[in-house]
């Protein structure tokens, strides 16, 4: 099964191939034009981006002119931005053509824009380019990304972005051209999209879903050079109950750059969208009457390592999120395997399921990865933080181990909320050029022990966080098959009294570890029982360091059934 | 069957597993009256391993294995916290190994268990070691328990079936009254499980019953169920007698029936269903004893020789049953009574022992009478088991097997039996004859060897034409003997012969006796051929009554006309 791509939002309101009842949207709307007089417009074919044609007009001369959609009034229309409004929070993507950039008026004068009113009187102007600067656009074909709700950079009457019925192009030109230099290409209002069904090439199938432009131009995905460029929110899978099928979503190796979109105002280039406007967010259902959703990205290696995962690049106008965990269906799956997210500056989380794997993920200039819960975190590396307070942020049932925390100078390389399950192991943590390791926000002194080769050191916060070095005592617990056993009781102590030294389950590698900070002991006891097999059973010493790995064989016992 | 955890506590300081009810006893079979609290010793293995698989329990050491799904064994200082909890255990064995430092170190419970049918309620019985016997805490019909059979290192042994002291052996047995018996050998020292059969059957020959009610209305129910007296006596009915309105119960137990008290009637020994069944128990007495009386018959062991006339000399017995005159059917209920479920102490001791575990005259040696350990009944002949021997009852209806495994069949004894309703003050007399004459000089007279007690001829005594006792005659003189000796040629008379003349012609009637009765039998005769006799019966004021005619194999039984002679006024 393919994937099924769907503008989340309005969706394509205007394919400007018609001067009159264009047949996008409604069907109704119409093209029309206000300004200068003697100025031509109409249907060309000679350049377009969706379709075969587009809506173009010719100014020369001291002109100018708005060349715009009218939505009408039909059911749905106008567009409502405003708070509560029906498209409340939907950015209007509109593709624009203008070869004469350098005979246009100043910045300062508005000499491209796009304007968007409630009546031709009553108008916001985006400004988009002048005769003295364009923000590097050539004048190509280029799909601009406008939040009804930002600052405009000129307005005339008064607009009311909660009744939007004039959506367009505004050009003012000083000197004389020749032929049509201003067109418009097909609009659309929307969040972004959402993207069920089954793939293993998603993005590219993606991609080349929205720039199939004889069919559409849906500008919230676009390819240059082998990049993608992302307008907007994703959504893969869907949280309605049941989910309709399942959803699959797979690829490798893609790069995905947030996409810029920007206007003049105040003199100064700034975004044209909403500051958070760009993310990905998976969904499932509770429901798993039809399927559940399975994200994927990279390759897995071994058991707890990735390679040629995609990389996801933000910016610095926006905040990228990653909401990685549907978290209504424990069977869902999300995995990324040697994946880089760079600059991701949003809100980026999974959940409290041990099937969500992050391996070998690389967490560079990023925000807090919050796991949230179980999620199992290996190999992965948190360099250069742009979080305030870390790049990671623990919990109370956090799986992390063999990661390397590096130069992150911003916040710490963790962050500690809680002293719950004070005291804190980490297993193969490696720390280096980080102004701070540990950034304790719990409230009250921690400690944390340095198991395996573990060596964080450097502290901060309102309390203390205590380093200590430790054995890292660990029991791999197998059946005979060499099947991991998970949920096996795994005990370690010294007088079999409390505290234990651990007393704990194998987690979903079959593994049960803890740090031990108390020094040599002699003759331990180390026991594993699990109903289903005969206990294990072995007295041995624990080392005052290092490591000590006791791998346990549990028998089926055929009475326990 | 299930097993019940919330009933059992485990004691993590004292390393111990108990059942609640242990000590009180409650929820035990015999008392619970079902296995409701009984289960698998699997199933408590299944709840002691998911106890101890837990977090808060990872500081405990494990407290048992299991080897096999029927063989378990405690582990790190655990076992039982009481003595009695094994018994709300079943279907495996468990071992306390050596050296475990507990209590119970170096014990094992084996697990026991019957395969067989038998008759409803009957109560399975186990003899271990004698000394060790133990009242059965499970109820009637098969059985599944665990035994302790090896105590802190002491076996507990009982004699196998061939004689010798077994570890772990025990003696399971099925008695009751009505039907055939049955026991067996188990030697459970490899703990596990170990099956014994037991089969019981009705006994056509034993339903007399134990002892009978007379009831209000007997109505409804019906032989084989069980019938409960409000003061708790139980019984198995074996008969029910509809005109007298008696219920006559085998193998009463749980009490004394008492007058006037409420009768239930319940299909099951454990009476937990009832039939709807009721009465009252309405005679004038609580219940009528049918074995009374029948205690007259003894048993007395040690060896003896004993000849059965029979042709094959005296031969050696172990045990000598006085029948007390009574029935050969008779003395058949009260042997197995005196072996049955529940004769114990000094009224039913059987040789030395509890007649409940008699099981022959020389145990682990002799072939063993399961259905019946004294002998069996087929018809009215009692076959009676190795080393028996029957002296004294109202007929020789049996067949023997003396000491040396040899059967020994009586001779056909016959009598000569008179009948007629004026028979008493006549004479009767019944000799052999010979051309019409009787015969009158069968032996000589032997003075020289004869004594005021012993009557001797000079020729082997004809044990086939002499009665076990009656009279010998020298001419007209009767000297009344009690027994003779064929060889020796002697009678063990009453009067003193040495008067007579030596040589005298001497003989034996087979009938001579002044009748005091209406019918008059002579002493067992050993019959070998047809005898030629004369019977004649005579008294003053009847006509003489001289008729020959032929003792044969059935013996001869004659009714005399005694007709008035009006002359003999």
């Amino acid at each position: 099964m393919a994937l099924t791509i769907t503008i989340e939002g309005k969706g394509v309101i205007a394919n400007a191939d018609a001067e009159t009842n264009d047949t996008g949207g409604d069907g109704t709307g119409d093209w029309g034009f206000t300004g200068s007089g003697g100025v031509s417009n109409g249907l060309t074919t000679d350049t377009f981006k969706y379709g075969s044609a587009c809506i173009a007009a010719a100014l020369s001369g001291t002109k100018n002119g708005w060349l715009w959609f009218n939505t009408g009034t039909g059911t749905g229309y106008p567009l409502d931005f405003d708070t509560a409004g029906a498209e409340e929070g939907q950015h209007i993507y509109i593709w624009v053509h203008c070869p004469t950039i350098g005979l246009t008026t100043t910045l300062a004068n508005e000499g491209v824009t796009i304007r968007i009113g409630s009546a031709t009187g009553d108008f916001a102007d985006y400004t988009i380019a002048g005769n003295d600067g364009s923000n590097g656009w050539d004048g190509k074909w280029k799909c601009f990304v406008i939040d009804p709700t930002k600052t405009a950079s000129n307005t005339g009457g008064t607009i009311d972005i909660g009744s939007i019925r004039y959506i367009g192009a505004r050009m003012s030109t000083t000197a004389t051209a020749k032929g049509d230099n201003l067109f418009i290409s097909q609009i659309a209002v929307g969040f972004g999209l959402r993207v069920t069904g089954t793939s293993t090439t998603g993005w590219k199938d993606v991609v080349d879903y929205c720039i199939d432009y004889p069919n559409r131009a849906w500008g919230m995905f676009q390819e240059r050079e082998g990049i993608y460029y992302q307008y907007g929110k994703v959504w893969i899978g869907d949280d309605t109950t049941p989910q309709a099928a399942a959803v699959s979503f797979t690829d490798s190796g893609r790069v995905i750059q947030a996409g810029i979109s920007e206007y003049y105002e105040s003199a100064a280039w700034k975004t044209s969208a909403n500051i958070d406007y760009i993310g990905l967010i998976i969904e499932d259902d509770v429901a798993v009457t039809n399927g559940v959703t399975t994200f994927k990205d990279g390759v897995l290696v071994g058991s707890d390592k990735g390679r040629s995962g995609s990389t996801f690049i933000g910016n610095t106008n926006h905040n990228y999120s990653m909401d990685l965990y549907g978290g209504s269906n424990a069977a869902s799956v999300t995995a990324l395997y040697g994946t880089t997210l760079k600059d991701i500056t949003g809100v980026i989380n999974s959940g409290n399921d041990a099937q969500h794997n992050f391996y070998g993920v690389s967490f560079i200039a990023s925000g807090q990865f919050d796991p949230v819960g179980a999620c199992v975190v290996r190999n992965c590396s948190f360099a250069e933080t742009a979080h305030a307070d870390s790049a990671l942020l623990w919990n109370e049932s956090i799986d992390v181990r063999n990661c390397s925390f590096i130069a992150n100078t911003v916040g710490a390389a963790i962050e500690h909320p809680s002293a719950v399950g004070d005291p804190y192991d980490y297993y193969d943590l490696v720390f280096s050029g980080n102004t701070v390791d540990g950034l304790n926000t719990a409230g009250s002194d921690i400690d944390v022990n340095n198991n395996g080769t573990s060596n964080a050191s450097l502290d901060e916060g309102a309390n203390t966080i205590t380093y200590l070095s430790s054995a890292t005592l660990t029991l791999t617990v197998k059946d005979v098959s060499g099947t991991e056993i998970v949920g096996a009781y795994a005990y370690i102590d010294d007088n079999n009294s409390t505290p234990f030294i651990m007393n704990t389950t194998t987690n979903a590698s079959g593994i049960a570890s803890v740090g031990h900070t108390a020094g040599a002991v002699a003759d331990a006891t180390w026991r594993v029982r699990k109903y289903g097999y005969k206990p294990f059973l072995v007295v041995a010493d624990i080392p005052a360091s290092g490591t000590k790995e006791i791998p346990v064989t549990l028998i089926v016992d055929p009475q326990q059934t | 069957m299930a097993f019940v955890s919330t009933d059992w506590t485990i004691d993590y300081a004292l390393k111990t597993v108990t059942n609640d009810d242990s000590g009180t006893g409650n929820n035990i079979p015999f008392v619970l009256g079902t296995y409701a609290k009984v289960g698998p010793i699997l199933e408590f293995f299944q709840w002691l391993a998911t106890e101890f698989a837990n977090s808060s329990q990872m500081d405990d050491t494990y407290p048992i294995e299991s080897q096999t799904p029927t063989v378990y064994k405690w582990l790190n200082g655990w076992t039982f916290g009481h003595a009695d909890d094994f018994k709300y255990l079943d279907g495996g064995s468990i071992e306390d190994p050596v050296g475990s430092g507990t209590a119970t170190a170096d014990s094992l419970w084996s697990n026991l268990y019957t395969i067989g049918s038998q008759e409803v309620g009957t109560q399975i019985y186990m003899s271990q070691a004698d000394t060790v016997e133990a009242a059965p805490w499970w109820i009637s019909g098969n059985i599944d328990i665990l035994v302790l059979v090896k105590d802190t290192g002491v076996w507990t042994q009982s004699d196998d079936t061939g004689g010798i002291a077994a570890n772990g052996g025990i003696w399971l047995f099925a008695r009751e009254m009505g039907d055939l018996f049955d026991h067996n050998f188990g030697d459970l020292s490899g703990g596990g499980r170990n099956p014994v059969g037991i089969n019981t059957a009705p006994d056509s020959s034993n339903k007399s019953g134990d002892l009978y009610l007379t009831v209000a209305d007997e109505t409804g129910f019906t032989v084989g169920s069980f019938v409960e007296g409000a003061a708790g006596a139980v019984g198995k009915i074996a008969k029910i007698d509809g005109p007298n309105n008696y219920i006559y119960l085998n193998a009463v137990r749980g009490g004394t029936f008492v007058i006037s008290e409420a009768l239930t009637e319940y299909s099951d020994r454990e009476l937990q269903t009832a039939t709807g069944q009721s009465t009252t128990n309405d005679g004038s007495t609580a219940f009528t004893d049918v074995v009374a009386g029948r205690d007259a018959i003894t048993d007395v062991f040690g060896l003896i020789s004993r000849d059965l006339n029979n042709g094959a000399g005296a031969q050696n017995y172990d045990v000598e049953i006085n029948a007390a005159t009574l029935s050969m059917a008779f003395m058949y209920e009260w042997l197995k009574y005196i072996c049955r479920y529940g004769s114990t102490g000094a009224t039913y001791t059987v040789d030395t022992d509890d007649g409940q575990e008699y099981r022959s005259a020389d145990e682990g040696t002799y072939s063993e009478v399961k259905v019946a350990p004294f002998g069996t009944l087929a018809g009215t002949t009692f076959y009676g088991a190795r080393g028996v021997w029957i002296t004294n009852g109202a007929d020789s209806d049996f067949v023997l097997i003396d000491a040396g495994n040899v059967e020994q069949s009586p001779p056909n004894y016959q009598k000569v039996i008179a009948n007629h309703t004026d028979l008493v003050g006549t004479y009767v007399f019944v000799a052999e004859i010979s051309g019409g004459l009787i015969i009158k000089d069968q032996y000589t007279y032997d003075d020289g060897s004869s004594t005021a007690i012993l009557l001797a001829v000079n020729e082997v005594i004809d044990i086939n034409k002499t009665p076990q006792s009656g009279v010998v005659r020298i001419g007209d003189n009767k000297y009344p003997y009690s027994a003779y000796d064929s060889v020796a040629k002697t009678f063990d008379v009453s009067v003193d012969p040495t008067a007579e003349t030596d040589g005298a012609d001497t003989y034996v009637p087979l009938m001579d006796v002044l009748a005091d009765t209406i019918t008059e039998q002579s002493d067992d005769i050993i019959y070998n051929g047809d005898i030629n006799v004369r019977t004649s019966v005579r008294e003053y004021g009847f006509k003489p009554y001289d008729v020959d005619t032929t003792f044969t194999s059935a013996g001869l039984s004659f009714n005399p006309i005694l007709a008035d002679d009006p002359q003999a006024t």
